[in-house]
């Protein structure tokens, strides 16, 4: 059983248990309303029916009463009164009672009841004697059911004559008299009646009368006036108001109420089944209610009743309508319910079932396969079905997308091996025999690896693919690299080679000789193989001309400059004239300028030169001029240590101007010790992060502090300091570093120079 | 605004509309290199008129680089004298002649230019 009949399943048996609740409870209401009508009913009939009879006994029979009767007849039943004649003090009545002469008393009866019975007052009028013989008896004409003085009437108070005679003469006393015609022709006589004593002045009872009322004009006016047919029962048996016509209208239709007879038998059934006799119940077959009340206050209902018989086929008519509508109602809302929720259920499960397609579709790898548009009423996006349909078709779209992505890396792992093999192919045609057999078997071996199986296969092939390519390739490539290796190296050491024998080559540019009359001790320190720094010393037989210069840069570009610097300084010897240390210096800036900027065809601005600074020692003056260009000489003698301070003008700037004049500084009859020094030396940086350089002030000072003043120690000692100074920090210049001092008139001697 | 962290062979650099300030060493291996965008900088930066001031304190700086601050404060001079007011602060340490010479070099060319020598203080003094 599937959940959709299951649920159905529920849902009936849901509503065939409320309905039958329902139903019940219906019922239930509805007979407590029909009980309570039907009290409600027999009281209404029950109080209009006494009180007519009530009010008709008032009017006939109780006027005979001799305690409550009316006045004028009263006196009629006065023993010590005679109100019929003139013919003593006594009641006639009485005293004919009294001396047994009924044949008297009829006359006074006569003059008691005649007219009454005449106008219909009253039905009949019974005197007995104490005893029980009937002294008198007159009923009228017009009689309905047994005549009570006729010859086969029976009264029903014979059967207990005793007990009815003795509570009459207590006193008067009222009950419904039957009166049977033993012979049968006529039909029961039922009378509301009055029976009481007669006294004599002995206060004894001299006879019994009974005067009665018949029932049937009572019932007649009642039957009009409440449209009802009646009935009365008594006894086991019952008597209708037709009964008393001849037409015996019993079959026929009034007041809407037919079958009179089946309607009586029933309410006798009923009121042999009820305890009182006292109900009210409709007969719904017949379309008539039947009422059973007493006939009288003097009588039980189950003595004697009065059945009511009135015809309610309209509000029959209208409850069954009613009920009718009712159910009818609820009927339809209840197929309603059940068809919407059938139709919703099958709805919503056509589309589980649909998207149970779906899903195994989707397992087979069927992507196509939608949802159905859902356009139903009462479906939403929101409710379950909805929820499991957007659900789906979002697995759906990532599907789609793992699947245009399997695709897609499919597609570039086919790029990439086609990539790999491309570049296999391409190594193998350029390698020979053996390897060129390896690696073309490798390739055809792994086209058909990563042509073969399914996506997992091909993706392992394709990254041994790799594998096998990376690792050939890098066979090769390691080999070609070690060949390009080596080439390097060779290239490597053809240039070192190269500056080393350019170094060779400034080494040469240095002196080789000093004159013997003047001591050196010089540091040269390249920061590179070769670099800008160059010092120079050319002695000739009066003279001798000593230079320190650093020229711009360092390395290469500087040892070219230092070349110019060194053929310059040469050049601007004027050996035959006097020259001075200025003159010379400013002429090798000349010479510096008209070398370079003459080969700038661009005629731009050319700074290229150097720094430095000169001195010439003049033999025969015993003079040593200085001329510097962003230089000093420090000199170190007895009297300490000072520095001549040079021109800020560089050589070779054009700042300088083309004709600036470098100054002479003359020291006449030198002694002591002479140093220059390029700044390679000042500009020795301390280790420090925000470094200070070294700077001339300590050089002066280191120069100034010095014990040892000769050449060699000087140069020690400022390279000592200048190491100390720089700690850990690399040399950033060439450095220079030249001391010397004169020896005074000595032979002129040539020294092998020393490198320092 | 151009800003140049400081390097082994360049100082740090900050050029505004207002103020040029250099701190470090400058010896760089291509000097052109080095100049290029610092000119650039200024010659898009350094207002025509108002005030601004140049804020230098170096450690050292090697023949090339010398050429390079010569063509800096010949920029200046050039501003100063055409109605800008440029004020050159010159730092060095107390202990640093070097610089110290450098700068009195520099401030003999300011003509234009306010130029001036401020002795700044050292945090470790390094005597020998």
């Amino acid at each position: 059983m599937s959940i959709r009949n299951k649920l159905l399943t529920l849902l009936i048996t849901g509503f065939a248990v409320l309905l039958s609740i329902f139903f019940a409870s219906t019922q239930t209401l509805n007979s407590a309303a029909k009980n309570f009508t039907s009290d409600s009913l027999a009281q209404t009939y029950s109080a209009a029916w006494l009180s007519a009879s009530d009010a008709q006994f008032e009017r006939s029979v109780e006027q005979f009463d001799p305690e409550l009767g009316a006045p004028e007849i009263v006196r009629y039943w006065d023993p010590y009164e005679n109100a019929f004649d003139d013919s003593g003090e006594a009641n006639p009545l009485v005293t004919a009672l009294e001396s047994d002469r009924p044949d008297l008393a009829v006359d006074y009866f006569d003059t008691l009841f005649a007219e009454a019975i005449d106008l219909e007052q009253i039905s009949f009028v019974m005197a007995y004697t104490t005893t029980g013989r009937q002294v008198y008896c007159l009923s009228g004409l017009f009689l309905h059911g047994a005549d009570p003085c006729g010859k086969n009437a029976r009264p029903d108070f014979f059967l207990n004559f005793d007990s009815f005679l003795r509570d009459a003469l207590q006193s008067p006393t009222r009950n419904i008299v039957r009166i049977t015609d033993t012979a049968g022709e006529k039909p029961l006589s039922i009378n509301d009646s009055l029976s009481f004593g007669v006294i004599n002045a002995d206060e004894e009872s001299v006879a019994l009368v009974v005067v009665g009322k018949n029932l049937v004009d009572n019932l007649e006016l009642f039957s009009e006036d409440f449209e009802v047919r009646l009935a009365i029962r008594s006894n086991g048996q019952s008597i209708s108001l037709d009964d008393y016509y001849d037409d015996g209208g019993a079959d026929s239709t009034e007041y809407g109420v037919s079958n009179l007879r089946k309607l009586v038998a029933e309410g006798e059934l009923l009121s042999n089944e009820s305890s009182d006799a006292t109900f009210s119940e409709i007969v719904t077959d017949l379309g008539v209610s039947i009422t059973s009340i007493p006939l009288s206050y003097q009588a039980t209902a189950k003595e004697i009743s009065l059945m009511i018989f009135k015809d309610q086929s309209a509000s029959i008519q209208q409850q069954q309508q009613t009920s009718f509508n009712t159910y009818a109602s609820l009927g339809v809302v209840v197929l309603l319910v059940i068809g919407v929720i059938l139709g919703l259920t099958w709805g919503a499960f056509g589309q589980i079932k649909v998207a149970i397609d779906v899903l195994r579709g989707m397992a087979e790898g069927d992507l196509k396969a939608e949802m159905p548009e859902r356009n139903r009423i009462l479906a939403s996006d929101n409710d379950e079905v909805g929820r499991l349909s957007g659900a789906i078709d979002q697995y759906r779209v990532k599907l789609l997308e793992a699947e245009e992505q399997r695709v897609e890396r499919s597609r570039r792992r086919i790029e990439r091996d086609n990539l790999m093999f491309e570049k296999m192919e391409t190594l193998a045609s350029e390698l020979e025999g053996g390897a060129k057999e390896l690696m073309l078997s490798d390739i055809e071996h792994m086209r058909h690896e990563v042509d073969t199986g399914d996506d997992q296969a091909k993706e392992r092939a394709s990254i041994e693919l790799m594998g096998v390519a990376f690792s050939r390739m890098s066979d090769e490539v390691t080999s070609l690299i070690n060949a390009r290796t080596e080439e390097l190296v060779r290239t490597r050491d053809e240039i070192d080679s190269s500056i080393r024998y350019a170094a060779r080559l400034q080494n040469a540019l240095l002196p080789k000789q000093y004159p013997g009359d003047i001591s050196f001790k010089v540091h040269w320190r390249p920061r590179d193989l070769v670099g800008g720094d160059i010092y120079f010393v050319h002695s000739l037989p009066d003279r001798v001309y000593i230079a320190v210069v650093d020229c711009t840069g360092h390395g290469v570009p500087g040892a070219f400059l230092s070349i110019i610097a060194r053929s310059v300084l040469e050049r601007a010897i004027d050996e035959h004239e006097i020259q001075n240390a200025g003159d010379y210096l400013t002429k090798a800036h000349a010479l510096v300028m008209e070398t370079l900027s003459q080969q700038d065809s661009a005629n731009e601005k050319i700074d290229e030169g150097f720094d430095g600074g000169v001195c010439i020692y003049h033999r025969k003056e015993r003079r040593l001029e200085f001329a510097g260009a962003k230089s000093s000489l420090f000199r170190v003698n007895a009297g300490g240590a000072s520095e001549i301070k040079g021109d800020r003008k560089s050589v070779g700037s054009s700042r300088s101007g083309g004709a600036f004049q470098f100054n002479t500084h003359s020291i006449e009859n030198p002694e002591g010790a002479f140093v220059m020094l390029t700044d390679g030396i000042t500009d020795v940086m301390s280790a420090e992060d925000r470094p200070i350089a070294f700077g001339r002030r300590r050089v002066l000072r280191t120069l100034q502090n010095a014990t040892q003043t000769t050449p060699d120690g000087l140069v020690s000692n400022i390279m000592t300091n200048v190491d100390l100074y720089r700690g850990g920090a690399p040399y950033r210049d060439d450095l220079t570093l030249l001391a010397f001092s004169i020896n005074g008139d000595d032979e002129i001697v040539v020294n092998e120079a020393e490198e320092g | 605004m151009m800003e140049q962290a400081a390097t082994q062979r360049t100082p740090l650099i900050e050029i505004n509309e207002a103020v040029c300030r250099m701190v470090g060493e400058c010896y760089p291996e291509n000097i052109q290199e080095f100049s290029a965008p610092v000119m650039e900088s200024l010659r898009s930066m350094v207002p025509e008129t108002g005030s601004f001031t140049v804020e230098l304190e170096l450690f050292y700086f090697n023949s090339s680089s010398a050429k390079f601050f010569f063509d800096f404060f010949e920029f200046f001079e050039e501003k100063a004298a055409a109605g800008l007011t440029v004020k050159i602060n010159w730092n060095y340490r107390a202990d640093d002649d070097t610089m110290l010479e450098a700068g009195e070099d520099f401030s003999e060319d300011a003509e234009s230019c306010q130029f001036e020598l401020v002795e700044v203080e050292v945090p470790n003094d390094v005597e020998s």
